[in-house]
């Protein structure tokens, strides 16, 4: 039985070590030299664990199959959903970043969710960049529906409980980077910077 | 020579899970903090609940937020399921109270295993349905309660224990060390991350994570932001050595709390932070590690 355990722990321990490693040289690699890492037993290892479903069905269960937002190479900066509402005459009523969150926790979440959108439309729009191929077109009017409906139902949330909007414009914003170091660009409070906004009528 | 060194390294392996450790503290701690945290997780967010899980009141639709996510197989099968034999509106009406029963069964130690089975399938189907919405900390208590499922938890300081207290109670291995290997592996790689990140190195990555438009964190002098990255780095590559020596053990479990509790109230992950501490503490606190005859 010990011997067992032994193994079993074992080779959980070797996948999350090697899972790990893949997980930094292929963020190092695609922050850096914008190309796909492939490195020696290691890819093909992941790879193979990736495709056979039982394994990544195990994975899944034991919590080992992402790196946990801790094997990033770059942190990035804060991203935020807000959405403005308008009035018929396209008079702005009002705006909302919560998204009826009330809670602490829930709107760390909301944030999350923020998050996972940039890095979705900066892929699609890397993709848009790279692979111009007839088998990629699919695709990226998928991702880029996909996007589209995600910013409709969010807005949708708010505009329903807000009494004449007759349209709405969800945005999503990040804060500009800047280098700490330069004086100026540290007093000032953060800029913001428009990702992606689309406007949709509520009718 | 070298045949005779081969067949010691076995034997080394199953030594590194031997050794005397404080196994009652260690067992029963792991399982009433998961099972505490994650009841307050699930009970704070019950006022956003339905936007995130419901029928039909989620901010995006349910199928919606899990289509983009590696889950959707298994998710996409499993609604399938419930829609066809319409178990649907019954599963959302149990899922949140089966988690909740659950969680409470793991903290009392209360068919300890079955429970910690029970709440890693609520926690999967219900927290991986917005996987969008997830970050660290689901991850991470999807792994203690898988843990949970495997390690006698329940064996120590529980209602299991005063039911079967005929039992043998003496464990075998030692299920600490592979807590501890884990988290050595996960802030090795973290640190090894941030140490090819000239951003770690100047401060300006400290900047981008607390930088927020709903707070003024933007004032700290740069030279706090520089020192307290280089720190942070420095401590997740060197957590190994710090943690591996005696001397420098306790040292580096306060440096680690303080930094978890640190990212907690500025970044508002409080949940996080607590599953984190909860890590270090059960790994390598003296109150974990120290069996109570040697101490």
């Amino acid at each position: 039985m010990k011997k067992v355990l032994v193994i079993f722990f074992l080779l959980h321990l070797m996948v999350i070590a090697a899972l790990s490693i893949t997980s930094i040289v292929e963020a190092f690699m695609s922050f850096n030299y914008k190309k796909k890492a492939d490195i020696p037993i290691l890819t093909t290892f992941k790879n193979s664990i990736y495709s056979r479903k039982y394994l990544h069905n195990f994975l899944i269960l034991s919590g080992t199959n992402t790196g946990y937002g801790f094997y990033g190479i770059s942190v990035s900066t804060e991203k935020f959903l807000e959405v403005e509402l308008y009035d018929s005459s396209k008079k702005l009523i009002g705006t909302e970043l919560y998204f009826n969150f009330n809670t602490i926790n829930g709107f760390s979440r909301f944030k999350s969710y923020a998050s996972h959108l940039s890095n979705y439309i900066n892929d699609t729009d890397e993709l848009l960049k790279t692979d111009t191929s007839a088998k990629a077109k699919p695709i990226i009017a998928f991702r880029e529906s996909y996007v589209e409906k995600v910013f409709k139902y969010l807005g949708k949330s708010v505009a329903k409980n807000t009494p004449h909007c007759h349209s709405y414009k969800v945005k999503l914003n990040t804060i500009v980077p800047i280098n700490i170091w330069s004086s100026k660009e540290k007093q000032e409070n953060p800029k913001r910077y428009v990702i992606k906004e689309i406007e949709f009528n509520t009718i | 020579m070298l045949s005779k060194k081969l067949n010691l390294i076995p034997s080394r392996i199953i030594a590194l899970f031997e050794g005397a450790y404080n196994e009652p503290n260690f067992l029963a701690f792991l399982r009433v903090t998961v099972g505490l945290i994650a009841m307050v997780d699930l009970l704070s967010m019950f006022p956003d609940f339905e936007l995130l899980f419901s029928p039909n009141a989620t901010i995006v639709p349910q199928e919606i937020l899990y289509l983009p996510s590696e889950y959707f197989d298994l998710q996409h099968m499993f609604y399938g399921y419930l829609f066809r034999n319409h178990f649907e509106l019954y599963f959302y009406s149990i899922s949140f109270w089966g988690y909740l029963v659950a969680l409470l069964f793991l903290t009392i130690g209360l068919f300890s295993r079955v429970a910690a089975i029970g709440a890693l399938i609520f926690q999967l189907l219900i927290y991986k349905s917005f996987p969008e919405f997830n970050y660290g900390y689901d991850q991470f208590i999807t792994m203690t309660l898988f843990y949970c499922c495997l390690f006698p938890v329940g064996k120590y300081y529980s209602i299991d224990s005063r039911i079967n207290s005929h039992k043998e109670k003496k464990v075998i291995f030692n299920y600490q060390r592979v807590l501890q290997i884990h988290l050595c592996i996960v802030y090795f790689s973290s640190g090894i991350a941030k140490l090819l990140d000239s951003d770690w190195w100047n401060g300006n990555s400290m900047w981008k994570a607390l930088c927020s438009i709903s707070n003024e964190y933007y004032k700290i002098p740069s030279i706090i932001l520089t020192l307290a990255g280089i720190g942070v780095v420095f401590l997740e590559v060197f957590y190994t050595a710090l943690v591996f020596f005696k001397k420098t053990r306790q040292i580096a479990l306060v440096l680690c709390i303080l930094m978890h509790i640190s990212i907690g109230f500025f970044l508002d992950l409080y949940p996080f932070a607590a599953i984190m501490c909860v890590w270090n503490i059960a790994a390598f606190s003296k109150f974990t590690t120290v069996p109570k005859k040697l101490a």
